[in-house]
């Protein structure tokens, strides 16, 4: 449903070198020559409808970069990416005008931060927030937005009650959930969820995990989830790529990559796990 | 009876890039075969490479060289070795099962919901999953008292039969089993044995590795012993 080729994205002037002189391979994404940071190189990545792909890495290898240009957050230097819900999969999504990359943001696609306050208001409702979301995926009824707005707080185990507060005054794990809520508004067919445990408690964390479990057994949604943990990865994904110095040094079944890595890094990582 | 699975030459070695490329070997040139219905166990030391041959199967390790045919009723023939990650995951969900010698759960599931989720997760409702899970604990004899209880607080035999009952309770067309029965008392291996009895009339085939050999030879129709990596048939039970 999600298929994205050669996908590369260079912070920095580039020289046309960049590509070829970092990499795992020299142990470094700065390019010696020009100094840009090679963020994503490469990256060929396939989403499948109702799955969820991990993508573990240490700090700097590109993760979060790859979500925030898939979520348009960021602009590729190159590459492609197809979506089913878009022109039939036939249309290169980075290629399109603005207007249709806010459609498909709006409407293909959810997104959760690691940090709440990049995707929500803190000064807004909860509600607000929520509905945000969906005035932009063209909701207009005062009523159906309301009754959407209860309808997620309650699956993702808000209190209702607390609607109209704020989430500046909710806790670190409610904030996540009124992100997840407000991602999932639209019905998106793919979500993204970067680092979403992270810097929470793991009583909290048990509790996002087993939510983002239950969205994908009983709504079917595909989802990316970014994360440096590799309990987490392993508690919700089926595959996983790992990545480092901004490409993908392997990829497979998770419980194969987890046990049977074959990469020197990935045996690293591995071999680094409390 | 039909082959379901056909091994041939499988090995597997493992390099270690930590200690400047070190190569393990977990097993060499193993084959058998598996037919619907059928035992095969395999005994052996520790370390001697049983659990990597039942990984080589689910695809847990991914094997250095040879052949895993599997007779899928969603593919048909087809070489697990060599076979597409997606290809894997389907099989999984509706064919191979595998009960590890350790349970792994989500945290804040309780036992009950974690064989439901076995059901759910392969489309059946969730009343109809309900019924079954239930039923299938009853069979294993896990009290009533613990169903709703987080399985990290049980004890070993309690982990085991939960296990038990995931894996088996969609009844797959292929079991693998690693020590199902290593903490069990006699008692509560009954229902194990009867269970395996059960799932071998409704054809389905399996593989399992045991340190257990009076319980093995209730259960198996032929017994492998494996030895430094290779595999040796110990006989027809």
């Amino acid at each position: 449903m999600l298929s994205v080729r050669n996908l590369s994205k260079i912070y920095g002037s580039g020289c046309g070198l960049c590509l070829e002189l970092t990499g795992p391979g020299v142990g470094s994404n700065i390019c010696p020559k020009c100094h840009s940071i090679v963020a994503c190189a490469r990256i060929d990545l396939d989403v499948y409808p109702g799955e969820i792909v991990g993508i573990v890495g240490e700090s700097g290898s590109g993760k979060s970069t790859l979500i925030k240009l898939l979520h348009f957050d960021q602009e590729p230097t190159s590459g492609y990416a197809y979506v089913q819900g878009f022109e039939d999969g036939q249309v290169d999504m980075f290629a399109v005008s603005n207007q249709k990359k806010r459609w498909l943001r709006n409407h293909q696609l959810g997104i959760v931060y690691q940090n709440p306050n990049a995707g929500l208001n803190m000064e807004f409702s909860c509600g607000g927030n929520i509905a945000d979301k969906l005035i932009a995926a063209d909701w207009y009824n005062y009523t159906r937005i309301r009754s959407r707005a209860t309808e997620l707080m309650q699956k993702t185990e808000l209190p209702v009650q607390r609607m109209d507060e704020p989430p500046k005054r909710f806790s670190g794990g409610m904030q996540q959930r009124v992100q997840i809520a407000k991602a999932l508004a639209n019905n998106p067919p793919l979500l993204l969820l970067d680092e979403v445990t992270t810097g929470l408690d793991v009583s909290v964390q048990a509790q996002v995990l087993r939510l983002i479990r239950q969205i994908q057994s009983t709504l079917q949604i595909a989802m990316v989830v970014v994360s440096h943990d590799f309990a987490v990865i392993r508690m919700l994904t089926e595959r996983t790529l790992v990545m480092r110095n901004g490409r993908v040094v392997e990829s497979g079944l998770t419980d194969q990559v987890m046990e049977d890595p074959h990469h020197p890094y990935t045996q690293l990582l591995i071999n680094s796990m409390l | 009876m039909s082959a379901i699975l056909q091994v041939k030459d499988l090995s597997k070695v493992f390099v270690l890039h930590s200690v400047e490329g070190k190569r393990i070997v977990g097993c060499q040139q193993v084959g058998f075969t598996v037919r619907a219905g059928e035992f095969v166990g395999i005994t052996g030391n520790s370390g001697g490479g049983k659990t990597t041959i039942l990984k080589c199967l689910y695809r847990t390790y991914l094997p250095s060289s040879g052949k895993i045919l599997f007779d899928s009723a969603l593919f048909g023939k087809i070489d697990l070795v060599n076979s597409t990650e997606r290809d894997i995951i389907a099989i999984r969900k509706h064919e191979i099962s595998y009960v590890a010698q350790f349970l792994q759960v989500l945290p804040q599931m309780t036992a009950l919901e974690v064989v439901v989720e076995a059901l759910t997760e392969r489309g059946l409702s969730y009343e109809h999953s309900h019924i079954q899970a239930s039923s299938i604990l009853r069979h294993f004899q896990l009290p009533g008292n613990l169903w709703d209880i987080l399985p990290h607080t049980f004890s070993g035999g309690e982990k085991l039969r939960l296990n038990l009952a995931r894996a088996m309770v969609w009844r797959p067309r292929l079991l693998l089993l690693d020590e199902p029965t290593a903490s069990l008392d006699e008692q509560s291996k009954m229902p194990v044995r009867d269970m395996i009895k059960d799932l071998k009339e409704a054809g389905t085939a399996m593989v399992g590795v045991f340190h257990d050999l009076s319980f093995m030879k209730d259960v198996v129709d032929r017994h492998f012993q494996m030895h430094q990596g290779q595999l040796r048939e110990a006989g027809i039970a």
